[in-house]
């Protein structure tokens, strides 16, 4: 319990100290927003372009997936905000050894790591991500029963756990791939995947991105739960991933960690 | 041009070496680079819902039509205005002003470097993509003639040429790296990355037409999908050659302006 308070007043202090950042640098808040909606611009004309075309992919109507894509960006904008850009930086920290000096803390590395870095000039994102949801639902005259609502509160957490273990494995692969210095390329690529709904592949490569590449549980399961097109026992099965990418992925830090040999010393 | 050859040989070679000592990353690279591309055709096949085509495209045209896609554009698309912009800023600019060869084949050399290793790296997905695709891309379908071939060739050095006037800006822009972020949107969309341009709503075709983007990759990949024949096609290589032109005049009215005023950090 001792532990669990020392852990909140430090996540406290990350924040505050996130604040003030964020205070110094206000014009950067305005472009962040700017630049996301013009990727999310970039991605609505997609959609755009192929729904010209057809009135439904693999069974999603437009407005269901605009509900997809407002998923995804609302995702991204709270792992942007938590843990993307403090936990991208673990790569540089092993080139230049600076990562001892989170070694020697009295805290766990992981904790410090993840957490340390509170991105508020993603909520700006955040906001947007709503507003389209709220609008897609609106345009598809559907309002969510509670829920449906709370089922998918609770998979879009387990989306940003799955993300975060995976995110986290791929910048501990720095600690053997000293040199390759866009590991978190690949985290992009994953997130990638899952922009579009997963029912656009064929049995294999679903099984594929739901078992062994969990994009599915990232946008396209927690649309679904929404629009009350998946039992709710999927909920479990996405919280017993998550637990288990979560657990996976600390084990490998620890087990990279045996082989981390410091750059500076 | 005795003097030339040797040159350019020597260079390949150094960055061809430069770019295996990163072969890691470039695979990487590449991943993201060609990711959607494969994705999107099983997009594209879920939408037909019983279609025979979707503008003019019938399903195995539009699956040929990513792949060669994915192909062309690991070899066209540069990217080299990041770490040219990163050596003006950094002063690294001065080493290559003192050497014996013009700038512009050393980064066109390194580029290159890079876009072929990137091919080759290419080259285990394709086969399978082209395993998992197999029925559907008739090979037959995918026309690979000398114009296909000319217009990559066009299609490279437009997309070089304007990477390099797009770099010449960090001589005077502190934040450039927005700027070149912001230039990806428009790039992706407009030069058929995302979809055929033919699909695209008639004012975003016009828009295509007279931006540089279509020059790079939708030219050479509709070409190979032949879905540009004849005069179109003469216009569209006329187009890359157009832009070839005006992106040389732009690289060299802005490169002449940036070095006057390069004060060379670190010297």
């Amino acid at each position: 319990m001792k532990r669990l308070r020392f852990y909140w007043n430090l996540y406290r202090a990350f924040l505050r100290t996130s604040l003030v950042r964020e205070m110094e640098f206000r014009a950067n808040f305005w472009a962040k927003v700017l630049f996301n909606l013009l990727w999310l611009g970039f991605f609505l004309a997609t959609l755009k372009i192929i729904y010209r075309h057809t009135e439904a992919i693999a069974g999603w109507t437009e407005p269901e997936a605009l509900v997809l894509a407002a998923t995804l960006y609302f995702l991204d904008a709270l792992i942007s905000t938590l843990f993307y850009f403090g936990l991208s930086e673990l790569p540089t920290m092993v080139r230049q050894g600076t990562l001892d000096f989170v070694l020697v803390k009295p805290v766990d590395a992981q904790f410090w790591l993840s957490l340390r870095r509170v991105n508020l000039d993603q909520l700006g994102s955040l906001v947007v991500a709503v507003l389209l949801g709220v609008y897609a639902l609106f345009s598809l005259g559907y309002v969510p029963p509670l829920v449906n609502g709370l089922l998918y509160c609770g998979m879009v957490a387990m989306g940003v756990l799955i993300f975060y273990s995976f995110h986290f494995m791929m910048m501990t692969l720095s600690i053997w791939l000293v040199r390759v210095e866009n590991l978190w390329v690949l985290s992009d690529v994953f997130a990638q995947i899952g922009r579009f709904p997963t029912d656009v592949f064929d049995a294999v490569l679903r099984r594929i991105f739901t078992y062994v590449l969990p994009v599915a549980f990232l946008a396209t399961i927690p649309a679904k739960a929404l629009l009350g097109k998946a039992s709710s026992g999927f909920l479990l099965f996405a919280t017993v991933w998550a637990l288990a990418f979560f657990i996976v992925g600390r084990l490998f830090w620890r087990f990279a960690l045996r082989s981390y040999t410091s750059a500076s010393s | 041009m005795r003097q030339v050859l040797p040159k350019l040989v020597a260079l390949l070679r150094i960055y061809m070496e430069d770019s295996l000592a990163y072969r890691a990353s470039a695979f990487i690279w590449m991943l993201t680079d060609v990711v959607q591309c494969l994705v999107m055709p099983l997009v594209w096949l879920s939408a037909y819902n019983g279609r025979e085509a979707i503008g003019g495209y019938q399903p195995g045209e539009m699956v040929s039509y990513y792949v060669v896609m994915a192909l062309v554009s690991n070899f066209i698309v540069s990217h080299l205005m990041w770490d040219m912009a990163w050596e003006i800023k950094e002063g690294i600019l001065s080493q290559w002003l003192l050497r014996p060869v013009p700038i512009l084949w050393m980064l066109f050399a390194r580029n290159i470097s890079w876009r072929l290793l990137r091919m080759v790296l290419f080259v285990p997905v394709a086969l399978l993509a082209w395993l998992y695709y197999g029925q559907m891309v008739k090979l037959g379908a995918v026309e690979l003639g000398a114009l296909f071939w000319l217009s990559v060739l066009l299609g490279h050095l437009v997309s070089f040429l304007i990477a390099f006037a797009l770099a010449c800006l960090a001589f005077w822009l502190q934040e450039v790296q927005s700027v070149f972020s912001l230039y990806y949107a428009p790039m992706l969309l407009l030069s058929g990355w995302v979809a055929p341009i033919g699909l695209m709503p008639d004012w975003l075709q016009a828009v295509a037409f007279v931006m540089p983007f279509r020059y790079t990759t939708a030219i050479p990949v509709e070409v190979a999908v032949g879905k540009l024949s004849g005069d179109a096609l003469w216009l569209g290589i006329a187009g890359q050659l157009l832009w070839i032109g005006l992106a040389s005049v732009l690289g060299a009215v802005l490169w002449r302006a940036g070095i006057r005023q390069y004060s060379g950090v670190g010297m």
